[in-house]
């Protein structure tokens, strides 16, 4: 038995976008996706910080990039938005007909990631 | 490696200098949200008498009237029994912007006055997450309808007066002029949010997903009832079950689904057993649906920001009618507020628990796979809110399919102990359920101290493959509440 609240971490920081590269297609494509970590409410008290935690997250997604195991293809990361829970990403790929292989591939990686609770295409939603 | 850059900083003397340092969009010297005084509790003696009589000529007769949702709600009657708060209750309102200019909402946006760096410089009032700018306003007219029947001014004598028109309205752009939404931008102002104060979140908006959006709202709204926060999605208006759509379908977040002033669902509400209440959302004219829900109108569309948005169903260009699951979310939001009103130190399910024991049922005791726990209402909030109990079952989330379901609730005592009971109903279908049927999963008296809450797990194999309503009941004494999910197999 413990406290109702507060439980979560106090003290959330945002972290405003920044870009990789200006958005420029170089006859290829662009796709977004986003990606969370697991445990925020499991074990908030483990979070030693939401800094680090977002800083956990990049590394995450640093590591799943530059090879997405497909010879030829070259693709960069021309967009990045950090935010306490998650990182959102755009990646140019060089190659419109290898677009849904590399992300695809990438998504496979970061699914397989240790602590990444979701990874997935980035949507919109509309007002209802 | 990708390195985060450090936060901007701001200046130790707050926003204001900030803003003027920045040459922000937003000038302080127009807004003023001032303090409350109990005078902002007079609303219903000034209530728009002059809209009520020209809804009669708008629709021609027929019973319908442009204000029927407030006297359905019948939320007037509670307000001799609320003391407002010494701090402002804050209602962030994450849509397509609001106009502040609007005269029938100016005064009663949240002001951030604070003082520590958060990272977005000249947040005056709120942030426009889809341009990275201090201006939210609404380009698009629906933002400012949402915040209108949350909160606009009362006791004025024009226009609408709110459900409750005294919270602070906090204005998050996250949606654009076309009304499309980033989902990232959804989360991050969730998060500001949660940051800057705000109890509830207004989220009129969706789509269809059941992957990862689903799954990083599912996270985010849980982080944000953890932080005090409650959550209310609209269920969605594709006549579709809630279930597939996000942000509806996140485990703790409170679903709303639309009905019109005949009691009746609206035909585009989504429906299911996610959904956990109704609240107005359009009307009935007596022969077919209508735009039925009367609210503000944003003044800053067109290429200058100057031209009203809504130029259809428009009442006297300010005010517009519209219809759809986001206009009945707001009624419930407004009601919460009245609930965390007269209940300030109640948790997020306390206060959601409130709304599912006072929603009125087409049959006591039911739970109905459209409206959830049943219509909104006003009458006895205040009371309930001071005495209900918080119950939700928590994990695992909502359709999840499995050979053994391993079931966490949690409870919030108001007093001690709680006795609850989990049952469930294989294959349920569309008929109203009878809450206190199923078959025993288990049931104990745990003992849990006001004002603390237990987490409780029980496993469970479903006897075949199916759908199964789970059923949570619990008491401490008084009265019997419930929450309910759906499980798979």
């Amino acid at each position: 038995m413990r406290p109702i609240l507060p439980e979560a971490p106090q003290g959330i920081y945002h972290f405003d976008r920044y870009a990789g590269g200006a958005l420029k297609t170089l006859g290829g494509g662009l796709f977004s996706i986003t990606v969370g970590l697991r445990g925020a409410i499991e074990s908030p008290a483990s979070l030693i910080s939401y800094r680090d935690r977002a800083q956990l997250l990049l590394d995450k997604v640093e590591a799943a990039l530059p090879d997405p195991g497909i010879p030829g293809v070259q693709i960069s990361v021309a967009r990045i938005y950090v935010d306490i829970r998650e990182v959102t990403l755009t990646v140019e790929v060089r190659s419109a007909s290898a677009l849904e292989q590399v992300r695809e591939r990438l998504l496979t990686r970061l699914r397989a990631a240790g602590e990444v609770a979701f990874a997935g295409e980035l949507k919109k939603v509309k007002i209802e | 490696m990708f390195t985060l850059l450090p936060l901007l900083g701001l200046s130790a003397c707050g926003k204001a200098d900030e803003l003027h340092a920045q040459g922000g969009l937003i000038n302080p010297d127009r807004l003023s949200p001032g303090k409350y005084t109990q005078s902002e509790l007079t609303i219903p003696a000034a209530l728009e008498a002059s809209y009520l009589m020209k809804s009669a000529t708008w629709y021609g007769g027929g019973g319908l009237s442009f204000l029927w949702s407030y006297t359905d709600l019948n939320v007037f009657s509670q307000y001799a029994r609320l003391q407002l708060p010494q701090d402002e209750l804050i209602v962030a309102v994450i849509d397509t912007g609001i106009d502040k200019d609007h005269p029938d909402i100016a005064g009663r946006l949240w002001m951030n006055t604070g003082t520590k760096p958060d990272g977005f410089v000249g947040d005056y009032l709120g942030w426009d997450f889809t341009h990275s700018t201090n201006n939210p306003a609404d380009d698009a007219g629906h933002g400012s309808h949402v915040a209108g029947t949350i909160g606009a001014t009362g006791g004025n004598g024009a226009g609408i007066v709110g459900v409750a028109p005294w919270v602070r309205l906090m204005a998050l752009k996250a949606c654009d002029s076309s009304g499309s939404c980033d989902t990232s931008d959804i989360r991050a102002a969730m998060t500001y949010a949660v940051q800057h104060g705000a109890r509830l979140i207004n989220l009129s908006l969706g789509a269809p997903d059941e992957g990862a959006e689903s799954a990083a709202f599912d996270q985010a709204i849980a982080e944000a009832t953890a932080a005090g926060t409650l959550v209310f999605p609209a269920a969605g208006n594709a006549a579709d079950d809630a279930e597939t759509n996000t942000p509806a379908n996140a485990t703790m977040a409170v679903a709303v689904s639309a009905y019109r002033n005949d009691g009746a669902l609206c035909s585009f509400s989504n429906t299911g057993w996610k959904v956990d209440l109704s609240a107005p959302g359009c009307g009935f004219n007596g022969s077919k649906e209508v735009a039925g829900i009367l609210s503000l109108n944003s003044k800053k569309c067109g290429p200058l920001g100057d031209q009203y948005c809504a130029v259809s169903n428009t009442v006297d260009a300010a005010y517009t009618l519209k219809s759809g699951t986001s206009m009945a979310t707001p009624h419930a939001v407004g009601l919460a507020a009245v609930a965390w009103t007269a209940s300030p130190e109640a948790t997020p399910l306390q206060i959601r628990q409130a709304l599912l024991q006072t929603a009125r049922k087409s049959k006591a005791g039911t739970v109905s796979s459209s409206m959830g726990m049943g219509r909104i209402s006003g009458t006895d909030i205040a009371e309930e809110a001071r005495t209900s109990l918080g119950i939700k079952i928590t994990s695992p989330r909502y359709g999840t399919t499995a050979a053994t379901q391993t079931i966490s609730f949690r409870i919030e005592a108001r007093a001690n102990p709680v006795a609850w009971a989990l049952r469930y109903v294989a294959n349920p279908g569309v008929a109203d359920l009878d809450l206190t049927s199923g078959v025993p999963i288990a049931s104990s008296v745990t003992a849990v101290d006001a004002k603390a809450y237990v987490t409780i797990t029980q496993t469970w194999a479903p006897p075949a493959t199916g759908n199964y309503v789970v059923i949570l009941e619990a008491d401490s004494g008084a009265e019997k509440y419930y929450d309910v999910t759906l499980l798979r197999r």
